[in-house]
């Protein structure tokens, strides 16, 4: 039988900005880079969109999403709030506390305007079911995108034949 | 729970023996578990034999490692973009 490793998830990238200004980017501005169109709560099936993501800058803030029709869908607690150095938080992401994933990421400087960002993934397993059905969203969105896209592409080239 | 069925097949007896919480929860999570493709389970007599479910447990993983793959390669694209935009 193949063993799956249940070891944190741990994704390092460099960026050509300060650690100050890294994490302001990551946490204040997080709804300008996440995907929001295919990784939250939001329901797509359900016609539910995910319009805003915002993380209160705090420990024990909340981190939330914004649904289309106003509604408010907690992801998890702010566990670390270190500006230029160390954010963290649960991403249950609708889960019970018990369920709870750790998502966590340090700022490290490289140079005045260059860092080096680590995002570690605890207990990743625990996602269960909300992570199947991120899972289906996306991949919904993806068939959308693909069929929709590729099938005008189609059409268009047929037309033009 | 994925601690006690690192060990090896267990019944929710045995899976909830280990937690701070009540057998109906367990059975209720395991039940989502299942449902998302990460726990198989099996009659053995009358009890139910709850098993890690290898193949579901690496989808879930390679997903999530390439989820974060994209999303910080987006976030150094905006961080980088906003820098020149300044």
């Amino acid at each position: 039988m193949s063993v799956v490793e249940i070891s944190p998830i741990v994704k390092s990238i460099d960026v050509a900005r300060s650690a100050g200004d890294a994490f302001r980017m990551f946490t204040a501005e997080i709804d300008k880079w996440y995907p929001l169109e295919t990784h939250t709560r939001a329901k797509s099936s359900a016609g539910e969109k995910t319009i805003g993501l915002k993380v209160e800058p705090r420990v024990g803030g909340r981190v939330f999403e914004t649904l289309n029709d106003g509604r408010e869908l907690d992801w998890g607690q702010v566990t670390a709030y270190q500006p230029g150095a160390h954010f963290a938080m649960q991403w249950r992401l609708g889960r019970p506390a018990a369920d709870a994933t750790d998502v966590s990421v340090r700022f490290e400087a490289l140079s005045d305007a260059s860092c080096r960002v680590t995002l570690t993934h605890e207990n990743w397993e625990r996602m269960g079911e909300e992570g199947a059905k991120m899972r289906e969203n996306y991949n919904n969105g993806w068939v959308t995108v693909f069929e929709q896209r590729f099938g005008e592409y189609v059409a268009d080239l047929r037309r033009d034949a | 729970m994925f601690e006690t069925l690192r060990a090896g097949p267990a019944s929710v007896g045995e899976i909830a023996a280990g937690l701070p919480v009540s057998r109906p929860a367990v059975s209720q999570h395991l039940k989502a578990l299942k449902q998302a493709g990460l726990v198989r389970d099996e009659a053995r007599g009358t009890a139910r034999i709850y098993r890690i479910h290898a193949e579901g447990l690496r989808e879930l993983r390679d997903w999530l490692d390439g989820f974060w793959d994209d999303a910080l390669a987006r976030f150094k694209d905006y961080a980088e973009s906003e820098d020149e935009r300044r």
